[in-house]
């Protein structure tokens, strides 16, 4: 594949990431009293709920920061591949607390069920995996290749 | 190159499922419970499944010798179990007014040879007798809106409902004819908001006429005589003893819900033979922390006073979580998914 062609692949990738990230943070946001109140009835991380509501948002936006700023790419593409890792990780390991399953997700994301929604974010996992893995060398980025 | 890459995302991979791995280990820990529980052998037996094609029965009474399904979907069709003969057999009920059908959550509940459909948000009570199929609205006078209903005898039902003064739920006992509603405030106890606080399954058993309110979030149920008079209050085996969530309310205070992790400590409550059976959603001591996944833990109390007896499992079925269960004499039915499951019970003598 021609160095341009990876190129344009990894950038429609990570806007997907900075759409994906920017509408899931804001959906949060408008809602955010029902997303802490979701969010504290998670068997998971219910105790860690003040700081969580702040955390996830807060890296979601950060990490479209990243993904923008080109110099900073590399980076956003490895936060978004351990964020999407993270969360599957947490669908998996929440379904197994069988049938108390709350949702916190915003926006159109909460109408998807767990399983949909732990393929959603593997396909997402994958999309980064691919970004970091044909994106064309970096002279100004050298510490992860 | 592409290997290092391949590579390089190794640790980040790892590093996240390991942060969300120990939270999860961190949280099933205390999970774990103080108590323990006691098992006997072969409590049940001879495993017999009946497909019922739907997954929306739920059991709704019994006599002797028959259980009673009721259909959350079709709520006119009655379905009988003859666990003797494992016989099914469904027939259609009529309401002299159908329209009312259309309101969703009729539930059936069959106190033979009486059976009524109810649906408290609307305050709708139809009763009729068997083997009449024609069920009547047969109350001269409009009763409250009420979350939970209990038939107890040919005069007379217990309903739970909210008393706005009081600002919590408690129950009353109705008088058909004359219409008479006696409503008792000391049964149920507000610990926090006075509706999800006091949440909770009751039941009444015909054979020693005592009523049992059981709560979903804290370890305490109350035994009653037939007139609401207490008898006594007991505990479960676990140390849950007041409820340990808070409330939020969000969207302009409409929407009120619970904001702490909190899955009821007692989901179920059948009542038999001087037993109270609670189905518990706690891990015990001596227990794996994965069995709430595969069996219904069910512990047994003595009806008289209260004290805990034994417990055993109910087993899923085909990966379908137990539902809904019953006992008839030695027989324990139990609903999975859209079967239904007949067991021989070997209930231990009260020792």
């Amino acid at each position: 594949m021609k160095e341009k062609a990876k190129k344009n692949i990894v950038e429609v990738i990570s806007i997907l990431f900075i759409i994906l990230f920017v509408y899931a943070a804001a959906s949060k946001w408008m809602a955010f009293d029902k997303f802490q109140a979701q969010l504290s009835q998670s068997p998971i991380i219910g105790p860690f709920t003040r700081w969580i509501v702040w955390i996830v948002p807060l890296a979601e936006l950060f990490l479209s920061i990243l993904l923008i700023v080109p110099k900073w790419q590399v980076m956003g593409l490895y936060g978004s591949f351990s964020l999407m890792t993270a969360f599957s990780t947490y669908i998996i390991a929440i379904t197994q607390f069988s049938e108390y399953i709350p949702c916190s997700c915003g926006g159109i994301l909460e109408h998807m069920s767990w399983n949909i929604h732990l393929l959603f974010n593997l396909c997402f996992v994958i999309l980064a995996s691919i970004a970091i893995l044909i994106r064309p060398a970096q002279n100004h980025f050298t510490l992860l290749e | 190159m592409l290997s290092r890459r391949i590579k390089s995302l190794f640790p980040f991979f790892f590093i996240s499922i390991g942060l969300i791995l120990i939270l999860y280990y961190w949280s099933a820990k205390t999970n774990k419970n103080e108590f323990r529980r006691l098992f006997p052998s072969h409590v049940l037996l001879d495993e017999k499944v009946t497909d019922l094609a739907y997954n929306s029965y739920y059991i709704a009474g019994k006599t002797k010798k028959t259980i009673y399904l009721g259909n959350y979907v079709t709520p006119d069709y009655i379905t009988e179990f003859l666990p003797s003969a494992a016989l099914l057999k469904h027939f259609r009920v009529h309401l002299n007014s159908p329209e009312k059908l259309k309101s969703a959550g009729f539930i059936l509940s069959v106190d033979s040879p009486m059976y009524f459909l109810t649906e408290g948000n609307e305050a709708l009570l139809f009763r009729s007798e068997f083997p009449d199929l024609q069920l009547e609205s047969s109350i001269g006078h409009s009763l409250p809106h009420f979350s939970l209903f209990c038939p107890i005898s040919s005069t007379s039902f217990l309903l739970r409902s909210y008393n706005p003064q009081k600002a919590t739920t408690t129950i009353s006992k109705i008088y058909y004819s004359p219409y008479k509603k006696i409503e008792i405030l000391n049964i149920l106890q507000k610990q926090v908001d006075g509706i999800f606080c006091t949440d909770g399954m009751m039941g009444y058993d015909p054979v020693s006429h005592k009523f049992v309110y059981i709560y979903y979030y804290r370890n305490q149920f109350t035994v009653t005589d037939s007139d609401l008079h207490i008898i006594y209050r007991g505990t479960t085996i676990d140390s849950n003893s007041t409820v340990k969530f808070t409330v939020s309310s969000f969207d302009q205070h409409k929407t009120t819900i619970i904001s702490s992790p909190q899955r009821p400590i007692n989901k179920r409550l059948v009542l038999d033979h001087g037993n109270i059976l609670v189905q518990s959603g706690l891990v015990a001591k001596n227990e794996n922390a994965g069995i709430l996944n595969r069996y219904a833990v069910v512990d047994v109390y003595a009806m008289n006073d209260g004290h805990y007896r034994f417990s055993f499992y109910i087993p899923n079925y085909n990966g379908e979580q137990v539902r809904d269960f019953s006992i008839l004499n030695d027989d324990l039915i139990s609903l999975c998914g859209h079967f239904l499951i007949h067991y021989h019970l070997n209930m231990p003598d009260p020792n």
